[in-house]
């Protein structure tokens, strides 16, 4: 497996999709009252992730063009690539919006409403690489369309988890505790139509894919998607514990509250190792030639 | 939850240890035919099992005299399986062999070649 081209898609989803779901809870989900804090969060979240977006699209360009060629990658022939390859009719726009995101990081109003729009533009467009790209016609637009859907599903999970714990904290403050509470209950009740749909696009993606259940785990590919979906179920179990364990206990409770603040960081860590596992499996083959 | 550790480590090792086997485009078929005799083609066309990118991929032909120079690649108007590649020159009758590369879409290299006969 090529180390280089998994840790770049790696850091290309994991700010994408962090980004889009924080922007989406600020917008969405949390009461007005509470948009100075959150702008704070995003603020020193945009620019940073906006950037690693940015220059693993770049880096990922530069492999694609190496791999391709058999060479090196210099500039004539990543141009060749990025106006000459379906790869790069479809990474050409992704790194306009990608640039774009950048610079609404460096200006952003105090509703997040651009930035937030683009990272959906740049989340959603990764439905139109990989797997999800490997049919035409119909099915073709159907596969690219629930890939999309999914990840953008997968993006207000996870990247709702950062704003959703800054709300935890501010349950302290008289101020800001009831409509902190009010966001998180907000979060979770939208919580359980999101992992239906990430469930449902997921199977969909999985029968359009490789068409079967993986199992035995006599791939990569299959070991890979097995294990993502393991980590699938515990995030959906602890999400559980912690929407109706703790949540009704953290006005009252300080041990509640904390135990919620670490089972959020767990649900963060477990995404992000649900990503890294398919920024590896995704670029084996679903189906070996037996 | 002991268990976790115990699958993801099994899971990453044998991710670690395969190598990418996807999409490789494989040759299906031709025109010619792989060991057909024709009348004087003046294209030479291969379908492959996957999408290819023409801007990579190519043929080298040779015949009795040697080399027969070829356009670049191209593929058919709505099918990226389909290699298609004018001969720039007539064929006379004779033995040829094409020699091809193809890079699929999304980026894995092959190779191969077929020989085929002009009457």
């Amino acid at each position: 497996m090529d180390l280089a081209l998994v840790v770049t898609r790696f850091v290309h989803f994991a700010a994408l999709l962090i980004l889009f779901g924080a922007g989406f809870f600020a917008l969405a989900l949390a009461p007005a009252s509470l948009a100075g804090d959150i702008a704070r969060l995003l603020r020193r979240l945009t620019l940073p992730l906006a950037l690693l977006a940015l220059a693993s699209g770049l880096a990922w360009l530069v492999l694609v063009t190496r791999d391709m060629s058999g060479g090196p990658a210099d500039l004539p022939t990543i141009e060749a690539v990025l106006t000459g390859t379906e790869f790069g009719s479809v990474w050409q726009p992704r790194l306009v919006i990608l640039l774009l995101l950048v610079l609404s990081a460096l200006r952003p109003g105090r509703r997040w409403i651009i930035p937030t729009a683009l990272a959906g533009l740049a989340v959603a467009s990764l439905g139109l690489v990989g797997h999800a790209a490997m049919q035409e016609g119909a099915t073709g637009i159907a596969h690219r369309l629930n890939h999309a859907i999914h990840l953008l599903t997968v993006s207000i999970w996870l990247g709702g988890l950062p704003p959703f714990l800054l709300c935890l904290s501010l349950v302290q403050n008289a101020r800001s505790r009831h409509d902190a509470i009010k966001a998180m209950i907000h979060y979770s009740n939208l919580g359980h139509v999101v992992v239906v749909a990430v469930l449902v696009t997921g199977v969909i993606n999985i029968a359009l894919t490789s068409h079967a259940v993986p199992w035995p785990l006599d791939t990569g590919y299959r070991a890979g998607l097995a294990a993502k979906i393991f980590v699938y179920c515990i995030m959906v179990a602890l999400a559980l514990f912690n929407r109706y364990g703790l949540v009704p206990r953290i006005g009252h409770n300080p041990t509640a509250a904390r135990a919620l603040a670490w089972g959020t960081v767990a649900q963060i860590v477990l995404a992000l190792v649900a990503v890294a596992l398919v920024s590896g499996f995704a670029t084996l083959n679903p189906n070996p030639i037996s | 939850m002991k268990l976790f550790p115990l699958f993801s480590a099994a899971g990453l090792t044998t991710l670690l240890a395969v190598s990418p086997v996807f999409a490789h485009a494989l040759l299906q078929s031709a025109v010619p035919p792989v060991g057909g005799t024709v009348s004087a083609p003046t294209e030479i066309r291969i379908t492959y099992s996957e999408g290819i990118e023409p801007l990579f991929s190519g043929i080298t032909l040779s015949g009795p005299d040697g080399a027969v120079p070829v356009g670049p690649a191209t593929t058919a108007p709505g099918d990226d399986k389909v290699m298609v590649i004018r001969i720039g020159q007539n064929l006379k009758p004779g033995s040829y062999t094409v020699s091809w590369h193809a890079v699929s879409v999304d980026t894995h290299h092959t190779k191969g070649s077929f020989d085929f006969t002009v009457k």
